[in-house]
């Protein structure tokens, strides 16, 4: 009896929120010049009709049914919703202070148990920020202090409450690792291994032979069928996602040889990385990158900042889309990820054709963080995760005027921007 | 014979390595910053200095023709904060980190010169986005931190490329100097011990000029030898401040000791916009993008630049660091697409900063008798899909091929 009012409630609670999104009246954004990352990549005089939170109609004459709520895109210019690869939003919240610095478990090097989103601090005000910098999406990472910091979360800007953030469910559960300088200066600082780089490698072989052996342990288990359990242990539970496959892997990674050695410590234990993420040196080894289906999060110009950034260059963009790499544009930033648009815009200054800039912001981003299926492209079918601007996104003059999240108007300026902008008042 | 012969060949191939380059920029849009841009225009440079701008000029024999058309030309960018040449990887690796000599918070008589990396691989860099002169400040964990020089990213000595060896007196208020001597328990801990150092120094530094004048064999006393200019009112003391009060403080003690005072940072610069008017105090601002991520920049607004230029406040946009100190123009166009008149965001990063640091009479447009700091780019220069194609800097065009530009030949 119970189990069935239980059941009744969960259906209608099911219905009430899928008609919540569905009570939206239907939003058509009128005559813009759309910019797809799809093809094609640019619609003059274009049309988005919104229904349910979804892309529903795109095109040159898209009809708007009678309870339509328009928006009038003349001289505008849509882009599919920014997404930022590598954020630090809410586990490194404003203001930066030691009480709100919870993105480094630097507690030990490898801590794959623990996990972005108990960090996440979901009235961080950089988020309100992003959002009127037309940013849908965010891949929100644990720093890189750690070889394995942690697991990652995906997170679509739109409030829910006082919530200025809400759960990507359906985005696949990801794993943040860190090789080079960061993690070998906290822990030599601290005479721990890993002090050297080949100390970081010797510690990511270890615990990756680790959960080799737990997983076969647990196989073992399983199969035998008799016996009590092994014991549970969340890291290597963690471990064991990536060996299957169940979790996808990014590698914060400056130098082209630790990329090489990171792929090749991948296929050693059969893992696929799913993306480098700073790559400053990704152009030294773009053919490997693509040749092996790893993606790319970078920046458009950064360099210099510590050694192993020395060789970084603004043409790293252009090799990169040349020679077949899935890269996308990233902030690691909390004021950056404000114009991750113009961000893209300077790779068009150093080589990068206009659509592939779009694409590094957009779909390309999308598919590193693994929800390329749903948002980061204007196209039928995928959430009406939008970004309107009131000239093109690459001009320097252009600003985002709205920014839409599954069919909501989360953002406009004219409604919100002299509120959102007094950080002093909403404190 | 031969050996006249070979003097006198060796003396003419010197001669004409040493001739003046005459080069003539033709067919541009070219921007003056003295009024509107001149379409289809002519600059002359002749030398170290520009001879001629203008629409219809005939060009004179013995000028290279360059031709502009459909490009645009600029008066070199002046950058008018960065640690460029006293940082070369940052705080990771020390041993190429000059920017402060945090080992003591009264350091006035120390000069940027004696620290600047000729050979910075920062240089060639900024310099390709039209950047041909900056202001290189000391860092800001001491109060007096020593004294800032204009230089040029152009080639040769130090002596070609210094244009000021010291332009002002910095003095620092707000989070780095508590944050940097607080924690050993060392005067600066809080704002009000910083400005208490401030008026004690600079009491001794007037005490001093006295003794000097009565004893003039008084033990010299460097570091406050370094500050009579600053009391005496002849030098600008540069004060970086960001946040209001601090703001406040540097305008008290403006006028407690009669300086010819420049803000810089100033994120909240835009809360006394009419009072900094009213007393032609100029501003350096930081980046445009300074966001509210510290405690004192928790007031950062996009529009600072535009409210500033309301209120009628002369104001020059910086950029601060040594590697974004190429991402200039970008900041005074974003300045821009947040209310800033267009022509107000050029002059913030030309004729502005040099008339706020006194050079205006020889650099910061493009003006015949003005020394030849030109730039060419695809259009306009705010603009990051347009790239710099030609720099000259004193009339010297400089490649703008670095070592950026041969890492990307080697693996493209």
């Amino acid at each position: 009896m119970i189990k069935i009012k239980v059941l009744c409630g969960l259906a209608s609670l099911a219905v009430s929120l899928g008609s919540l999104v569905a009570q939206q009246s239907p939003l058509l954004i009128r005559n813009a010049t759309l910019l797809t990352a799809a093809e094609p990549a640019v619609i003059q005089n274009g049309s988005i009709l919104v229904r349910g939170g979804e892309i529903a109609a795109i095109g040159t004459s898209v009809q708007a049914p009678e309870n339509a709520t328009v928006i009038d895109g003349t001289g505008m210019f849509v882009l599919p919703g920014i997404i930022d690869t590598h954020s630090h939003l809410g586990v490194y919240s404003w203001p930066s202070v030691d009480a709100n610095a919870d993105g480094n478990e630097m507690t030990e090097p490898v801590t794959p148990q623990v996990r972005a989103i108990d960090s996440f601090n979901f009235e961080d005000p950089a988020i309100l920020r992003a959002v009127a910098g037309g940013v849908t999406t965010i891949q929100v990472f644990p720093g890189s202090g750690n070889l394995i910091g942690g697991q990652s979360v995906v997170l679509k800007l739109r409030p829910d409450g006082p919530a200025l953030a809400t759960l990507f469910r359906e985005a696949p559960p990801g794993m943040k690792m860190a090789m080079g300088e960061n993690p070998k200066r906290v822990y030599g600082g601290r005479n721990q291994i890993p002090s050297t780089r080949m100390g970081n490698f010797a510690v990511m072989r270890e615990v990756f032979t680790q959960a080799k052996a737990y997983r076969q342990e647990w196989t073992k288990w399983r199969s035998s069928g008799e016996g009590n359990p092994p014991d549970r242990d969340l890291r290597m539970e963690a471990l064991v996602e990536i060996l299957e496959g169940s979790r996808n892997v990014h590698i914060h990674c400056y130098r082209q040889d630790e990329m090489q050695n990171m792929i090749q410590l991948s296929e050693e234990f059969g893992f696929r990385i799913r993306s480098f993420q700073h790559t400053v040196e990704g152009y030294k080894v773009a053919s490997l990158l693509a040749q092996k289906g790893v993606g790319a999060s970078t920046w458009p110009d950064t360099f210099g900042g510590k050694m192993e950034m020395a060789d970084g260059i603004p043409y790293n963009p252009v090799i990169l889309a040349s020679k077949g790499v899935t890269y996308a544009i990233h902030s690691d930033s909390p004021d950056s990820i404000q114009r991750l648009w113009h961000e893209a815009a300077r790779t068009v200054g150093y080589g990068v054709p206009e659509d592939m800039a779009v694409k590094s912001i957009t779909w390309n981003a999308a598919w590193i963080a693994g929800v390329e299926g749903l948002t980061g492209s204007l196209e039928v079918g995928k959430a009406a995760d939008l970004a309107i601007f009131n000239g093109h996104p690459f001009d320097i003059f252009s600003l985002v005027q709205k920014t839409i999240i599954d069919g909501e108007v989360v953002f406009d300026r004219e409604r919100d921007w002299a509120k959102w902008n007094k950080l002093e008042v909403q404190q | 014979m031969k050996r006249l012969a070979f003097l006198v060949l060796v003396l003419v191939t010197f001669s004409s390595t040493l001739a003046a380059a005459r080069i003539a920029l033709v067919g541009g849009r070219v921007y003056t910053l003295t009024g509107a841009p001149i379409e289809n225009g002519v600059v002359l440079i002749d030398g170290e200095r520009i001879r001629a701008v203008g629409a219809d000029l005939d060009i004179p024999a013995g000028f290279e023709r360059i031709d502009v058309s459909g490009r645009s030309v600029f008066p070199g960018l002046i950058n008018a904060s960065t640690v460029l040449g006293l940082s070369e990887y940052g705080g990771l690796v020390p041993s190429t980190v000059d920017t402060n000599e945090a080992t003591g918070p009264v350091t006035p008589q120390l000069r940027v010169t004696d620290a600047f990396h000729l050979d910075s691989r920062n240089i060639p860099v900024v310099r390709r986005y039209g950047v041909t002169q900056v202001l290189v400040t000391p860092g800001a964990n001491n109060v007096f931190s020593g004294q800032s020089a204009l230089v040029s990213l152009g080639e040769g000595l130090l002596s070609d490329v210094v244009r000021v060896s010291s332009v002002g007196i910095h003095i620092n208020l707000g989070e780095p100097p508590r944050s940097t001597y607080g924690p050993r328990n060392k005067m600066p801990m809080t704002r009000m011990g910083i400005a208490a150092l401030v008026r004690q120094t600079l009491i001794n530094a007037k005490q001093y000029v006295a003794k000097m004048e009565r004893d003039p064999s008084t033990k010299p006393d460097l570091a406050l030898q370094a500050l009579i200019p600053a009391v005496r009112g002849e030098k600008p003391v540069i004060i970086r401040a960001q946040r209001l009060d601090d703001l406040l403080t540097a305008l008290r003690l403006t006028e407690e000791f009669g300086l010819r005072t420049i803000l810089t940072e100033a994120a909240d610069a835009y809360k006394i916009a009419e009072k900094l008017a009213a007393r032609n105090i100029p501003v350096i601002l930081g980046q445009v993008t300074t966001q509210p991520s510290s405690i004192e920049t928790q007031g950062a607004v996009y529009e600072n630049a535009a409210l500033l230029h309301k209120a009628g406040v002369l104001f020059a946009i910086s950029t601060g660091g040594a590697q974004q100190a190429g991402q200039l123009p970008f900041e005074a166009g974003i300045a821009a697409a947040y209310g800033l008149d267009k022509g107000e965001a050029l002059r913030s990063i030309t004729i502005n900063p040099a008339r706020i640091l006194g050079i205006d009479d020889r650099y910061g447009t493009l003006e015949s008798g003005k020394i030849a700091d030109v730039v060419v780019a695809d259009g306009l220069i705010l603009q990051p899909r347009n790239r710099v194609r030609y720099v000259f800097i004193k009339g010297q065009q400089i490649s703008l091929r670095g070592w950026q530009e041969e890492l990307y030949e080697k693996y493209r």
